[in-house]
């Protein structure tokens, strides 16, 4: 049985217009029904509260709020309907510094743009087939960023206190 | 370890329930789906070079307001106005069948991204690239696709670079 995505909703969050109808229609293809677009983080965040959406897709640099931004508001505000929403952070950006900006925001998933529509799906399947645990500590709420579990690793911890925070499980 | 650092390490691990997973199910999506979704982007009409010369004006405007706030303006801030619109000219140019675009933007970026101060010979570098954006929009249909002599202009443009980083090795 294929992906059913006809019960999805996945919140664009993109300044431009025809980006954000350009990823639309990509997921109209891939069989999401419910497609919301909002054209800035300030306005996303409301549409995000309204329609608590499935998947959020917001794009790196937009005016007045930025998608990192609404990434932290979407995981710290009180006002947020859930934040453990996988969020694919859309940008033109691909140096490892930035990517590890939006990683300590609490971005789930990375896409460069441009992209191709196979990019799209996997950063999609990514999110479904492998989520990621959330790590709650005194400076960061987030997906946790160490993305490579070895559960095999039967060698020495490095910080002894890794092992006893998680119960010995990453 | 400080007190201080071990509180700071002290982090809550939670694994939220899948609910995406619930909902669509397993088996992933189909190639020709995918395929499908590509097609859209392949074969857009969105003519981009409207769009493209708005955030090209907005590049050479933030070339014009660097030279003259140059020492009363924060570096980053100064550079943001420069980068900002290279961002959105490689996202979208290879986006809506200009790939030129995007090569030569995210060349831009790269230079922007480790120029530490936007001196004249930065600003002249920048021009540069502003001034090859420009020929390559003027070209319009001719650079959708793979453009001639493309290979010429990025050459000419990574050597400016290469001569800028020799001249300032810091």
């Amino acid at each position: 049985m294929p992906y059913r995505f006809d019960t999805v909703s996945v919140l664009i969050v993109e300044d431009n217009q025809p980006m954000a109808m350009m990823a639309r229609a990509i997921l109209q293809t891939f069989g999401v029904r419910e497609v919301i677009i909002a054209k800035n983080g300030e306005d996303g965040f409301e549409a995000f509260c309204r329609h608590n959406p499935d998947i959020v897709i917001a794009d790196w640099m937009m005016k007045p709020i930025d998608g990192v931004v609404l990434t932290r508001m979407i995981r710290g505000e009180p006002r947020s309907p859930n934040p453990f929403v996988p969020i694919i952070l859309m940008t033109g950006f691909s140096e490892k510094t930035r990517v590890a900006m939006a990683r300590d925001c609490g971005v789930t998933e990375f896409l460069v743009k441009p992209f191709e529509a196979k990019q799209l799906y996997k950063r999609i399947a990514q999110v479904i087939e492998r989520p990621r645990q959330f790590v709650r500590s005194e400076g960061f709420f987030g997906p946790d960023r160490r993305r490579l579990v070895d559960a095999t690793f039967a060698g020495p911890w490095k910080r002894h206190l890794d092992h006893q925070l998680t119960g010995g499980k990453s | 370890m400080t007190q201080e650092r071990e509180k700071k390490r002290r982090a809550e691990f939670i694994m939220p329930p899948n609910a995406l997973k619930m909902k669509v199910g397993s088996g992933g999506l189909d190639e020709k789906i995918i395929e499908m979704a590509q097609e859209l982007i392949n074969k857009t009409d969105f003519d981009f070079l409207p769009t493209g010369q708005r955030y090209l004006t907005s590049l050479q405007e933030g070339i014009r307001m660097t030279m003259q706030k140059r020492g009363e303006i924060d570096n980053e801030a100064l550079i943001t106005t420069m980068l900002y619109p290279a961002m959105q000219l490689k996202a979208n140019g290879g986006m809506f069948g200009y790939p030129l675009i995007t090569e030569v933007a995210a060349k831009l970026i790269l230079f922007l991204e480790q120029v530490k101060e936007p001196d004249p010979d930065a600003l002249d570098v920048v021009n540069g690239f502003a001034h090859a954006l420009q020929a390559i929009m003027m070209l319009g249909e001719k650079t959708r696709g793979v453009a001639p002599h493309s290979s010429q202009l990025t050459d000419a443009l990574d050597e400016a670079v290469r001569r800028y980083f020799t001249k300032h090795p810091d």
